[in-house]
């Protein structure tokens, strides 16, 4: 039983990811994503693993699987990790900063990948063609953060004391 | 001065230090323009391997103006610009994985067409490619 909520509990949260992300898709760089994610990493640390690859695994079979899609890999992987080593800190803002840190990293992590491709010069085109963008990235995650980190994560833990009574 | 006031100040040291490198290597490394006027040769290559070649005359500093100025490219907008759909009223067929790839005196282009600059002399190929 604990296994099944748990199964369903991750299908919730890849769904939300999913949502959060078609909501704002309209906006360049301004998503939910990442707050979600960090917020997944404090309150669900055993699922937000099998949550954000599902919901990668959903959002490439509704977009396909092109190159743009493969660095998402590796790329929340690492902010789980970031997520997870920073798990004490109680600051919102600090919070926010880390956040708005990945952000304004988030193109130089994809161009790693697109290196790999089109080689060292071409992943470099790759960072800084985007730059304007890793600036709207950060700016966006920060604020987001700064405004819903500690509402979204009270609904979070009402979501977890509902269906995870045993986590708590 | 508190522990915790200590980490969040080297936190946004550390974010306002990211902020400085990316502003210097945008204006190190990003696309520039160069002003005046100038003629580019664009070739366009079909599914079919039929041609079209178009001699440009402008005063656009990137591709997508010089483009756009005759009406060759139309696509989507998204994070990085122009996404080029279609090229002088051949349209890829997503479907089919057919895309528009640029080349320039037959090296691909790394940029997109806002930010790839243009100038006097200049040769570019766009050819329609199937599979991603």
């Amino acid at each position: 039983m604990k296994k099944t909520r748990g199964i369903v509990v991750a299908a919730f949260l890849a769904a939300v990811l999913a949502a959060s992300k078609y909501a704002l898709d309209g906006l360049p760089n301004i998503e939910l994503v990442s707050l979600l994610i960090i917020l997944y990493t404090l309150e669900f640390p055993s699922l937000v693993f099998p949550a954000v690859y599902t919901y990668l695994l959903v959002y490439g079979l509704l977009n396909g699987f092109g190159l743009w899609w493969f660095p998402q890999l590796y790329i929340w992987a690492l902010l789980i990790l970031l997520a997870r080593f920073a798990r004490e800190n109680r600051s919102v803002l600090l919070w926010a900063l880390l956040s708005g840190i990945f952000g304004l990293c988030y193109g130089a992590l994809y161009a790693v990948a697109h290196a790999f491709v089109a080689g060292p010069a071409g992943g470099v085109a790759y960072w800084v063609a985007g730059i304007p963008f890793d600036f709207v990235h950060g700016a966006g995650n920060f604020a987001a953060a700064l405004v819903l980190f500690s509402p979204l994560r009270r609904c979070l833990q009402r979501v977890k004391r509902a269906a995870l009574p045993h986590a708590l | 001065m508190s522990k915790q006031t200590k980490k969040i100040l080297l936190i946004a040291g550390a974010a306002l230090a990211l902020v400085a490198v990316l502003a210097a290597a945008w204006f190190a490394l990003g696309p520039k323009g160069t002003a005046g006027h100038k003629n580019i040769r664009v070739t366009v290559v079909y599914g079919d391997a039929s041609t079209d070649t178009f001699s440009l005359s402008t005063n656009a500093e990137f591709l997508r103006g010089a483009l756009e100025e005759q009406s060759l490219i139309e696509g989507d907008e998204n994070e990085y610009g122009l996404f080029v759909k279609t090229v002088n009223g051949v349209t890829a067929d997503e479907a089919n994985q057919e895309w528009w790839c640029f080349t320039k005196g037959g090296e691909e282009v790394l940029t997109g067409v806002d930010t790839t600059p243009i100038a006097d002399g200049d040769a570019f190929e766009i050819t329609l490619k199937a599979g991603w």
